[in-house]
């Protein structure tokens, strides 16, 4: 066989197979962008300072969400009253509270429509603080609501999930880090 | 046809579509430049120093919507986009350079976030794929081309058992054509290989034409450069605008009742974005010109651009106000039109702007834009596009460019350039702009010499440029317009005070003398009579008329005191 003949068959091989691999790999999830890992992991966390809910009204300063939090790992979950799979994820983040602290950052949200979300689907928040103007997420890079975040005591980012929580992310994001954070 | 043949067509087919998309591609990519003009940034967004917004709509455009993913922020409507294309002019206005603002965003993102991966190990491959495919091309296309003699001992095809005597015999004759000639084969394998090169050239030829080297191809420190370079620009502008502002501030000062002294201050406040010394200034304008309608519509659309674009109620008033003196003026037709666009009048705003482009310059950016904004309103109406006929511009005529300002003056753009061209003037270029406006007010008013207000106006304009003779001539001409006591009690205060010599006291006694018996007996009357006794160097009969006044005023008022201060001085 002669070169010419195999030369752009075998160019024609070498793009057909790297064409599918990265098709299949993108249908299976493994190539899905959001869950790149995001730059905050191992740093300080971002910090966390707005205009706080509670009973239906938002203090006017501008206050730190983390003081309220005793010392121990916590969650940062980005949310909003009108994002639906963040109704989804609320009773896995209700069973989530019973380990660990919560801080929501409402994602560019009013305090009418948040006391009626929370009524509905519960409050699993420590603090609630206000993102109006999305900077808040911005300085977190965050991609799109609901995204969570576990920081360390230290006050470091230990993980990150794009997307709602599950019981899958429970068990295969969260708890690993977190158990092995308590070791 | 036999089986070889048929596979060399169908490989050189291949080939040829191969190279001629090469070759089309970089046209594509030209065409991507004239495709980006839609773009999702909305207005409240943009950033008022240009440069910047320039820099930061170039930094967007390397940015990727993370919500979207393959979009930059700079063609994304998602909110996400929004929210940072907001964060990037933010950190532009704290000053912070490109490569920073990258870097802001990557340590908060990820690499992911730019759209151009960096030239790093991990990408080399997939910067240098494109070289190595083309690479592979040329080698292939230069086996294509080689003569059949070059390859007759490797040929695939000759090897096929299937191939029948005929075939072998022909491609026997084939090859012993060129063997024959050698070098005629020569000179034709020379030309043979040269072909791909020739493709490759033309390729590159047409993207260096059609490309787009102005955005992220080029290199960051150079675009770092020349951004340097046009911000100290626009400062160095900025400061030369600033002293225009200050000159005509002082001038105004000196000259307050002066119509020119008056828009220069407008012109000026306008460079510098003072719009609300812009609206005074337009507005004493006003008062003076008697109401010109050109500075009606200057005000309006001053007031326009206070309102951020909205077409205010009080510049809805001036507007059509000044449609209905001056139904060609440019300016108050494309405000009108705006107006009735903003209302949701499609309809209306097409005609409004349609009826002003005859007067419009072709050639102009307003031409280019009205188009846009009467083919956006036509569409909105769901009408279709009217046929548009803008003015053609005479001749080109650059060197009394100045000359023709006040025919192009009303649109906004023009109005802009005109601001700068005037700033850009030298003193006597300024001087004779001055001039020229002054002959245009002294035509109108020369039309209707029963206008008393439009004399003094002028008589003003000339002492701004220290005209004496011809300020004496308009006190003169004024004199003759005179209907009432009032106006003539104001000539004789212009000409006793604002405008003091011997021609115009001679005016003002034949002025005084013509006055009623009650208007003499008035304090005003008689500080003028003392102030004309004064000029005249009567001292005595001005120190009897200011007395006068005196006895009549209480003695601790401002005025008693300026009085006794002026008749000390006479003493």
């Amino acid at each position: 066989m002669n070169l010419r003949f195999i030369l752009p068959i075998s160019i024609f091989a070498v793009l057909a197979v790297i064409s599918s691999v990265a098709m299949i790999s993108l249908l299976n999830g493994k190539r899905d962008t959001s869950q790149l890992p995001s730059p905050l992991i191992g740093k300080q966390a971002p910090a966390l300072a707005s205009v706080i809910y509670s009973n239906l009204s938002q203090s006017q300063t501008s206050e730190d969400l983390t003081a309220s939090i005793n010392k121990g790992p916590y969650l940062v979950n980005f949310f909003a009253s009108w994002c639906a799979p963040c109704q989804k994820e609320a009773p896995f983040l209700e069973k989530l509270s019973l380990q660990l602290p919560i801080i929501g950052i409402a994602y560019k949200d009013r305090a009418e429509d948040l006391s009626l979300f929370l009524e509905r689907f519960g409050n699993p928040f420590n603090q609630i603080g206000f993102d109006n103007d999305g900077k808040i997420a911005i300085n977190w890079g965050v991609y799109g609501i609901p995204e969570t975040f576990l920081i360390s005591a230290e006050g470091v980012v230990v993980a990150r999930h794009a997307g709602e929580i599950s019981d899958k992310t429970i068990r295969t994001v969260l708890m690993p880090k977190l158990n092995e954070m308590l070791k | 046809m036999n089986k070889s043949t048929f596979f060399k067509s169908i490989l050189k087919i291949i080939y040829f579509t191969g190279f001629f998309i090469i070759l089309l591609l970089p046209i594509n990519l030209g065409l991507c430049i004239y495709a980006k003009s839609a773009f999702a940034i909305t207005v409240e967004e943009m950033l008022e120093d240009p440069i910047l917004e320039k820099r930061a709509r170039d930094i967007s455009a390397g940015l990727r919507c993370l919500v979207c993913q393959n979009q930059s922020i700079d063609d994304s409507d998602a909110e996400l986009a929004q929210d940072l294309r907001r964060q990037v002019r933010d950190y532009l206005i704290s000053e912070m350079t490109d490569d920073e603002i990258y870097q802001a965003l990557q340590n908060k993102y990820g690499e992911f976030v730019l759209l151009s991966p960096p030239i790093q190990p991990s990408t080399y491959l997939l910067w240098l794929a494109p070289l190595i495919i083309i690479l592979i091309g040329v080698f292939l296309i230069i086996n294509l081309f080689r003569p059949a003699s070059a390859k007759s001992n490797n040929s695939v095809f000759e090897d096929q058992t299937s191939v029948n005597e005929i075939s072998r015999e022909s491609v026997k004759i084939i090859q012993n054509t060129p063997n024959s000639a050698t070098p005629k084969s020569q000179s034709s394998n020379l030309v043979r290989i040269s072909i791909p090169f020739c493709i490759l050239a033309v390729s590159l030829a047409v993207y260096l034409v059609l490309g787009r080297p102005d955005l992220l191809d080029q290199p960051l420190e150079k675009r770092q450069e020349v951004i340097a370079k046009t911000n100290q620009e626009l400062k160095d502008r900025q400061m030369a605008a600033l002293d225009n502002f200050k000159q005509a501030q002082k001038q105004v000062a000196l000259t307050p009742n002066s119509l020119t002294s008056q828009f220069m201050l407008a012109a000026t406040a306008s460079q510098i974005g003072a719009i609300d010394d812009e609206i005074n200034a337009l507005k004493k304008a006003l008062e003076l010109s008697n109401d010109d309608p050109r500075i009606k519509s200057q005000l309006a659309e001053a007031f326009t651009r206070q309102a951020d674009g909205q077409v205010t109620k009080d510049a809805s008033r001036l507007i059509s106000e000044v449609i209905k003196s001056r139904p060609n003026d440019i300016r108050a037709l494309y405000l009108g039109g705006l107006e009735a666009f903003q209302k949701g009048a499609m309809r209306e705003a097409v005609d409004t702007w349609k009826s002003a482009t005859p007067f419009i310059l072709s050639n102009s950016d307003l031409a280019v834009q009205m188009t846009a904004d009467i083919a956006r309103a036509a569409e909105l109406a769901n009408i279709d596009t009217p046929d548009l006929s803008f003015a053609q511009p005479k001749t080109q005529r650059q060197a009394d460019n100045i000359q023709a300002i006040p025919e192009i003056d009303t649109n906004s753009d023009a109005f802009q350039e005109r601001l700068s061209q005037f700033s850009e003037l030298s003193a006597d270029g300024q001087k004779e702009f001055v001039e020229q406006m002054i002959e245009k007010l002294a035509e109108r008013v020369q039309e209707q010499p029963d206008n008393f207000s439009g004399w003094l106006q002028l008589a003003n304009a000339y002492i701004s440029i220290e005209d004496n003779l011809s300020v004496e001539n308009a006190l003169k001409s004024a004199s003759n317009a005179v209907i009432s006591d009032q106006q003539r009690m104001t000539l004789i205060e212009f000409s006793l005070l604002t405008f003091p010599t011997k021609a115009t006291a001679t005016l003002a006694e034949q002025q005084l003398a013509l006055l009623s018996e009650t208007v003499l007996q008035s304090n005003s009357a008689k500080f003028l009579q003392g102030e004309l006794a004064r000029q005249q160097g009567d001292t005595k009969k001005a120190v009897i008329f200011w007395s006068d006044i005196l006895k009549t005023i209480p003695p601790e008022a401002e005025q008693a005191k300026t009085l006794r201060n002026y008749i000390m001085d006479l003493k």
